[in-house]
């Protein structure tokens, strides 16, 4: 979870900051996507000496690409399949060994990690990150409530939090809510 | 699916519909209006797939020696950007097997220094062996877009040689070889599909 300055800023705010020359901006965006992108890598099956050049290809693919990117709100989506692209390079022997290349067929993609699997990989990220900005009471309810295993009773969780049992369900409701205005800020 | 006239259910009973946690007839209440209602049905969604992301929890960061050098490269990309002002590119150097002895990599064991560069939409891939007259230096260029079909054209050149500027053009593979190269610094520069560039200096030791 990010605790850099910018971590209240969104993905295109913080690639405009970068474009501006703002090292600080480039450090959190890493940060915040690190999971992510080497999430994916290792998904690819990728040992984790391959899977750390893979990281830093697709990040330095990004850095790239910066200034062409088509939609910086959807960053985190965006990096997750260049780091899909540049696993499949390596796990074909592309980029040191290749010699004359052969012709990619269309059907020729890697399912490994489909669309939906990078999809969700991104939300845990961004789930654990919005977690950092919903206040700490929220974001302890619900850690309580989904993460922890097992699920401690509602009594154990009204004491931890000192909370009534009875206001549980509405304040998580309420978290739930805030939670999902906050990603619907980040992540479409 | 449109909207019916009724009014929306709270936040509170999606909720809890999202965990199963709803019963009876409220359970079958909101169920059929969610059913009905995208904009219900959308937040229902929303709420389980964020429950889902909440459980799995956060993913594991990569090892900090690897963070470490990415947040490198931002400072090189301020050299390179001052470069492309004055119309030309710098490459930046993915991989030195001499600066990386680690046998890592999709690399021929033990026939000399592999070295990888990218720079616009280029991948310049090189090998650096020792031969009769000193070193040779077989390299690739390839495309970064991987369609495999267009093989990149133009040259590589060598500056600063006993023999003057060296040119060599690339081949029908994309490929360039520079031969009888003696131990000291190496600078090369290329033109490649339109592209002008330098690849950063390094040592043939």
């Amino acid at each position: 979870m990010t605790t850099g300055t910018h971590r209240f800023q969104r993905d295109e705010e913080l690639v405009a900051a970068c474009l501006d020359g703002d090292g600080a901006a480039w450090r959190d965006l890493h940060e915040r996507h690190a999971p992510l992108v080497w999430a994916v890598a290792r998904r690819a099956g990728l040992s984790e000496a391959d899977a750390a050049d893979c990281y830093q290809a697709a990040w330095t693919v990004a850095l790239e690409e910066l200034p062409r990117l088509r939609d910086p709100q959807r960053f985190g989506a965006w990096i997750g399949r260049v780091t899909r692209h540049q696993a499949m390079r390596i796990r074909r022997g592309y980029g040191i060994a290749r010699k004359a290349l052969p012709v990619v067929a269309k059907t020729d993609v890697d399912e490994h990690v489909p669309d939906e699997e990078i999809a969700t990989l991104e939300l845990r990220g961004l789930v654990a990150a919005a977690l950092g900005r919903i206040g700490d009471r929220c974001a302890q309810l619900l850690r309580l409530l989904y993460f922890a295993d097992p699920t401690p009773a509602y009594a154990e969780i009204a004491d931890t939090l000192r909370m009534r049992i009875g206001s549980i369900g509405p304040t998580r409701a309420r978290c739930l809510a805030t939670l999902r205005k906050e990603l619907g800020g980040t992540h479409e | 699916m449109s909207e019916p006239e009724t009014r929306h259910p709270r936040s509170r009973w999606l909720t809890d519909l999202a965990d199963g946690a709803l019963t009876g007839r409220r359970a079958e209440e909101i169920g059929s209006h969610v059913q009905a209602c995208a904009r219900c049905a959308g937040e229902v969604e929303d709420v389980r797939a964020m429950t889902a992301a909440l459980a799995a929890g956060p993913l594991p960061a990569p090892p900090r020696a690897v963070m470490r050098r990415v947040d490198g490269l931002f400072a090189s990309l301020r050299v390179r950007r001052a470069a492309e002002r004055v119309g030309r590119l710098v490459a930046s150097l993915l991989f030195d097997q001499r600066l990386e002895p680690v046998p890592a990599l999709r690399s021929c064991p033990g026939s000399g220094r592999r070295l990888l560069w990218a720079v616009g939409p280029l991948e310049i891939v090189a090998t650096l062996t020792r031969d009769a007259e000193g070193w040779e230096l077989r390299g690739q260029v390839l495309p970064q877009d991987d369609d495999g079909v267009v093989v990149p054209e133009g040259e590589i050149s060598l500056s600063r040689t006993a023999r003057g500027l060296r040119r060599a053009r690339l081949d029908d593979q994309g490929e360039f070889r520079f031969d009888g190269l003696a131990a000291g610094v190496c600078e090369l520069e290329g033109r490649v599909d339109g592209v002008v560039f330098r690849i950063p200096p390094f040592v043939v030791e």
